[in-house]
């Protein structure tokens, strides 16, 4: 902390001792010409530059725009041909569903089964695994009426 | 005239006419702030209102009827997409024969091709339905025909329809939807609000051609879809008690029949059947007679079967045992009334279990002679009589238990055995499955769960059982409930081999419903037993109302318990114990 202060002062006193030359010899060598009007500067800021930026941008912001909305649209078309896809698929489903439902109910499945040939059993026979025991009369199932 | 008096005059007119001008002027601006006014300040939301109709489309999301299903999942009800179709008679009247023979071809027998033409021809309308209530499948099938065939004025309309898959199996327990779409009957009516779910609604912009405007302002209420709901019902045990139960209705000439399975441990209905029944799906069949549900509706007198809870109630009091000897007269005089039992005979020395066995009215009366008419009616009360069981369908009767102080000693004779006393066939199941279950009564149930469209699953409550009489007292009507299906019993025909199957039969004198009197000839006969015997898993009650005259409970409805109940030990692979029937002595 103690150093910066004695570095700034030693640079400033450099600075003030370089100046006041310079100047000396610009004063002199305006005093040698004579003073005249000139005509106002005008802005010379260059325009293409600007336009050229603004059409761009805008045309960049219109294209986007159009092309947003295109696609936005085509995605709303291709959502509602998604949505009838998935409304038909449900119905396909449905369909299958119901139809299987049907094949598979206790009426179709023992229709199908005596159309086998299968009978009911109505006297099963168990066996018991550890004693070996079976309970009941084994018995075929015969023929249903 | 003066040049100065000529001007003044055209001055004149010329201010008269600035006025005129500037009246006019006025007053269409006056005209415009006016309906400004009304348009902004008076009529303003209507205005809005109408705006932003025009642009935008309201709909209503229905919300999906939820399933009802059996124990194992299996759809007994369920919804899919239907149509109705209609059309414009002014742009259909051409091509009538060529849309109806279109419809004809996709929809077969399920139209009437002249009556189609008739509608699509139909004069100064401009509206008709075609066909009501179609597979979507199908429709889809009609609109592409049409389309093909490049014919127009043919529109449908969305809607959803309820389909049975089993057809008539259980129709009477899940019921059946109306018109309107509300469940009328059964478990569609019981759980109307949980199964119809919420609506929701879309509101969003169009364009003029109709179509969705993407990033516009569109409001939408989520529907949120009916709950499920799972039956304790096992759909194949009750196909085959519907076909067991319909071949023996149709065999006895009967007028209807019904059989109801209980699983007395659970206390859950593992089947409910009755005949005559109707079709839910086909929508067929449809009248009092078969949408009223006889398991809890149709009250009537059971007849024998009550000599179970009879001899229940004195057992408790330990008033009587299996082998309690009984000595039986041909016949006795009660307040001028004289009794018999339903065959000729001397007096007889039977046990309590033979009277059981043999289903002795006046045994049975001699026993209910130990007890008054107050203790006989709190005991009857207790099994539930003269009360709702509880089960969750609606429309339960209570059935008919009269206040024993009006009781004369008639009374209190023959509703000893089941004469003067009217049930409902749940209020029996309920009854005698208290016997099964060890002298605990429950509510009997036929829904095990419901689960809300986000998969949640809730049990529905039961309530708990109660001890109403004593272990040994269950046990011993259990004993004496074994002899009736012995060789010497009243229902032989009820033995499944290598089970122990308790049982009892009733033959009831049938009361006209019309003019509340006996008829003569006329009869309820029943069935009620449970096995096994030793360790009791599921009872099961027949009833056949008004069968020929040589129909009897031991005959008719013994038979058809026996296959529900093999049929229900199979399945749930109940295995026999392998003991024999105890074979307690009937006489002394």
């Amino acid at each position: 902390m103690s150093a910066s202060p004695a570095r700034s002062t030693v640079r400033s006193s450099a600075r003030t001792s370089a100046a006041p030359t310079r100047d000396l010899s610009r004063a002199g060598a305006a005093r040698e010409r004579a003073l005249r009007i000139v005509a106002p500067a005008r802005a010379r800021a260059r325009r293409a530059p600007f336009v050229v930026v603004v059409v761009s941008i805008l045309s960049a912001g219109l294209v986007g725009l159009v092309v947003m909305s295109t696609a936005l649209q085509d995605q709303a078309f291709e959502l509602a041909r998604l949505q009838t896809q998935a409304q038909s698929l449900e119905v396909q489903q449905q369909q299958l569903e119901y139809e299987a439902d049907r094949l598979g109910n206790p009426a179709s499945l023992a229709a199908a089964a005596a159309a086998l040939g299968m009978v009911p059993n109505a006297t099963p026979v168990f066996l018991k695994p550890d004693t070996g025991e079976i309970i009941g009369v084994p018995t075929p199932a015969g023929t249903q009426p | 005239m003066s040049a100065a008096s000529t001007r003044a005059l055209r001055a004149g007119i010329v201010r008269k006419r600035v006025r005129i001008s500037l009246a006019i002027v006025l007053t269409v601006f006056l005209a415009f702030g006016a309906r400004l006014l009304q348009i902004q300040g008076f009529d303003t939301s209507a205005y809005a209102a109408m705006a932003s109709d025009a642009g935008t489309r309201s709909t209503i999301v229905p919300a999906e009827r939820g399933e009802i299903l059996d124990r194992n999942g299996v759809a007994l009800a369920t919804s899919y997409n239907g149509i109705t179709l209609t059309a414009d008679p002014k742009l259909t009247a051409e091509n009538a024969p060529k849309i109806a023979g279109i419809l004809r071809e996709v929809l077969g027998s399920a139209i009437d091709y002249f009556d189609v033409i008739d509608q699509l021809r139909k004069p100064d309308s401009r509206f008709v339905y075609v066909v009501k209530d179609i597979p979507a499948w199908q429709a889809d099938q009609v609109m592409d025909g049409l389309d093909e065939a490049d014919l127009n004025g043919v529109f449908v309309q969305h809607e959803s329809l309820r389909s049975y898959p089993n057809g008539s199996v259980a129709a009477n327990l899940i019921g059946r939807l109306n018109a309107e779409g509300e469940g009328v009957g059964g478990l569609e009516q019981k759980y109307d609000d949980l199964l119809s779910g919420t609506d929701g609604s879309a509101t969003y912009s169009v364009s003029p051609t109709g179509e969705k405007i993407p990033l516009a302002d569109s409001q939408a209420t989520e529907m949120v879809p009916g709950s499920d709901v799972t039956t304790t019902i096992d759909s194949d045990l009750q196909w085959y008690a519907d076909d067991v139960l319909s071949q023996a209705v149709q065999g006895a000439g009967a007028d209807w029949g019904l059989a109801i399975t209980l699983d007395v441990q659970t206390c859950e209905i593992m089947q409910m059947s009755q005949v005559p029944t109707f079709d839910a799906d086909t929508k067929t069949d449809v009248s009092d007679a078969t949408t009223v549900s006889r398991g809890l509706q149709t009250v009537y007198e059971p007849g024998s079967v009550m000599k179970t809870i009879t001899m229940a109630a004195l057992a408790d009091q330990g008033k009587i045992t299996p082998t309690t000897p009984i000595r039986v007269p041909s016949e006795m005089t009660i307040d001028g009334f004289t009794i018999g039992d339903a065959w000729d005979h001397g007096v007889l020395q039977l046990t309590a279990a033979g009277v059981i066995a043999k289903s002795s009215n006046l045994g049975t009366i001699l026993a209910a002679q130990q007890m008054d008419d107050e203790t006989m009616h709190s005991y009857l009360s207790k099994f539930g009589f003269g009360q709702k069981t509880g089960v969750d369908l609606p429309g339960e009767s209570v059935g008919i238990l009269t206040d024993p102080a009006g009781w004369s000693k008639a009374n209190h004779a023959t509703i000893s055995f089941g004469q003067g006393i009217s049930v409902t066939a749940m209020q029996m199941v309920r009854a005698v499955g208290a016997i099964a279950n060890g002298g605990q009564i429950c509510d009997p149930t036929v829904v095990s769960s419901l689960t809300a469209a986000d998969g949640t699953s809730t049990a529905t409550a039961q309530d708990g059982s109660q001890q109403i009489i004593s272990q040994e007292a269950a046990k011993t009507v259990t004993t004496m409930m074994e002899a009736v299906v012995t060789e010497d019993g009243s229902a032989p025909a009820a033995q499944i081999p290598g089970y122990r199957v308790a049982g009892k039969t009733g033959t009831a004198w049938r009361v006209d419903p019309d003019t509340g009197r006996y008829v003569s000839g006329e009869h309820t006969v029943s069935f009620v037993g449970f096995a096994p015997a030793d360790a009791p898993r599921f009872l099961t009650y027949v009833v056949i109302d008004n069968p020929t005259a040589a129909a009897s409970g031991g005959g008719t409805a013994a038979p058809v318990f026996r296959d529900i109940m093999s049929m229900a030990l199979q399945r749930f692979g109940i295995v026999p114990t392998g003991a024999a029937n105890p074979g307690t002595p009937t006489t002394w």
